[in-house]
């Protein structure tokens, strides 16, 4: 399959989250727009940093704004776990450390080959894994900002609730 | 369709004895999935949680009480679970939107591995009016670790097979109901 697109839909996958418990994509949406984020690992700086000043202040807003984040590395369950609740995150982690979907994706970053990790990468879904919106994060400057996934999260949102124009009287 | 649970001081039909973390009676568990109350202190839960066996195959669209004999236990495959079970009264209920339910909410996503199956309750659409989790091999310190006892009484009981059913939490990091069901089931 080649790297998602706008249009293109991911192809489902079980993974275990950073408990070890399996988890199939598809359920995870739950019906609300779905951001999966692939990462390199714990150890990369820029990893962390776009964490830091992306990532986690966009879920103080996603917690009120019916939106599912998941993020996705090579990483084990344990080590997903130990980064996510250093960071505080309150979403999915997932660990593809066979690298099955990884290659499915065609998102392993070639050019580390000593940890072979996901090319780093935004992705803003449909409920049903349709992919909206993809940003290439193997340079920082890539990835999207807040601003560019509120936009992106706004369309997906109209997209799917029949009353994004409030109803009136 | 709801989930409907309430512990009761006497056995009645559909209920399940279940008892306290020191072995002794711990009341009975009423669960339901059906649009009307199935008792007066009945809360809503997540149906999803609720084992199937007996309101499974039809039985939800005609309202159906847990069919088992009075405390016979087992309807469905769900494992005997360790559950923490906080019901505050009516009157001590706080908003849904209480900053203290809502943290809650957060450190049940910060810690989905803590429980294998989260429900909060509910008494109508606005108030909170507990919430239930489990593991199968529960400790002190997975008893005081639920983030909701701070706001009401905890049961600590253990439930026999067959009643609950573990269910993953769904991804985060919304907390957010829909049309006041019980979070985090549910979806538009």
């Amino acid at each position: 399959m080649p790297r998602p697109e706008p249009g293109s839909t991911l192809p489902d996958v079980v993974l275990p989250d950073a408990d070890g418990l399996p988890r199939l994509l598809s359920e995870l949406p739950m019906g609300d727009p779905l951001i999966v984020h692939t990462y390199r690992g714990w150890f990369c700086p820029k990893e962390r940093n776009y964490f830091r000043q992306v990532l986690l202040p966009l879920q103080e807003v996603a917690e009120v704004g019916y939106v599912r984040m998941v993020s996705v590395s090579v990483e084990p369950p344990a080590v997903a776990a130990a980064f996510r609740a250093g960071l505080d995150a309150r979403w999915t982690f997932l660990s593809d450390a066979d690298r099955t979907w990884q290659a499915a994706l065609d998102l392993r970053e070639i050019t580390d080959t000593v940890h072979d990790p996901y090319l780093p990468t935004v992705l803003v879904c449909d409920p049903d894994l349709t992919v909206r919106a993809v940003w290439d994060g193997y340079w920082m400057w890539g990835r999207p900002t807040l601003d560019e996934l509120w936009a992106a999260l706004r369309g997906a949102t109209a997209a799917i609730r029949p009353d994004w124009v409030a109803p009136r009287a | 369709m709801f989930g409907w649970l309430a512990l009761l001081p006497e056995p009645r039909t559909g209920s399940v004895a279940v008892t306290t973390a020191d072995g002794s009676p711990g009341g009975h568990l009423l669960l339901a999935v059906r649009r009307g109350k199935p008792d007066r202190d009945a809360v809503r839960v997540a149906p999803d949680i609720i084992e199937s066996g007996a309101i499974g195959s039809g039985a939800i669209g005609s309202g159906a009480i847990r069919s088992g004999a009075v405390g016979s236990g087992a309807v469905g495959e769900g494992p005997g679970l360790a559950v923490s079970l906080v019901l505050p009264p009516r009157g001590t209920r706080p908003l849904f939107d209480d900053p203290a339910v809502v943290e809650a909410m957060r450190a049940v996503l910060r810690d989905p591995g803590r429980t294998v199956l989260f429900s909060t309750l509910v008494d109508g659409s606005t108030q909170w009016a507990g919430s239930v989790s489990a593991t199968a091999a529960a400790t002190t310190g997975w008893w005081r670790g639920d983030p909701f006892a701070r706001l009401g009484p905890q049961h600590r009981l253990f439930v026999p097979p067959g009643v609950l059913r573990p269910v993953p939490l769904p991804a985060g990091p919304c907390h957010q109901r829909h049309a006041g069901t019980p979070w985090p089931w549910g979806r538009f």
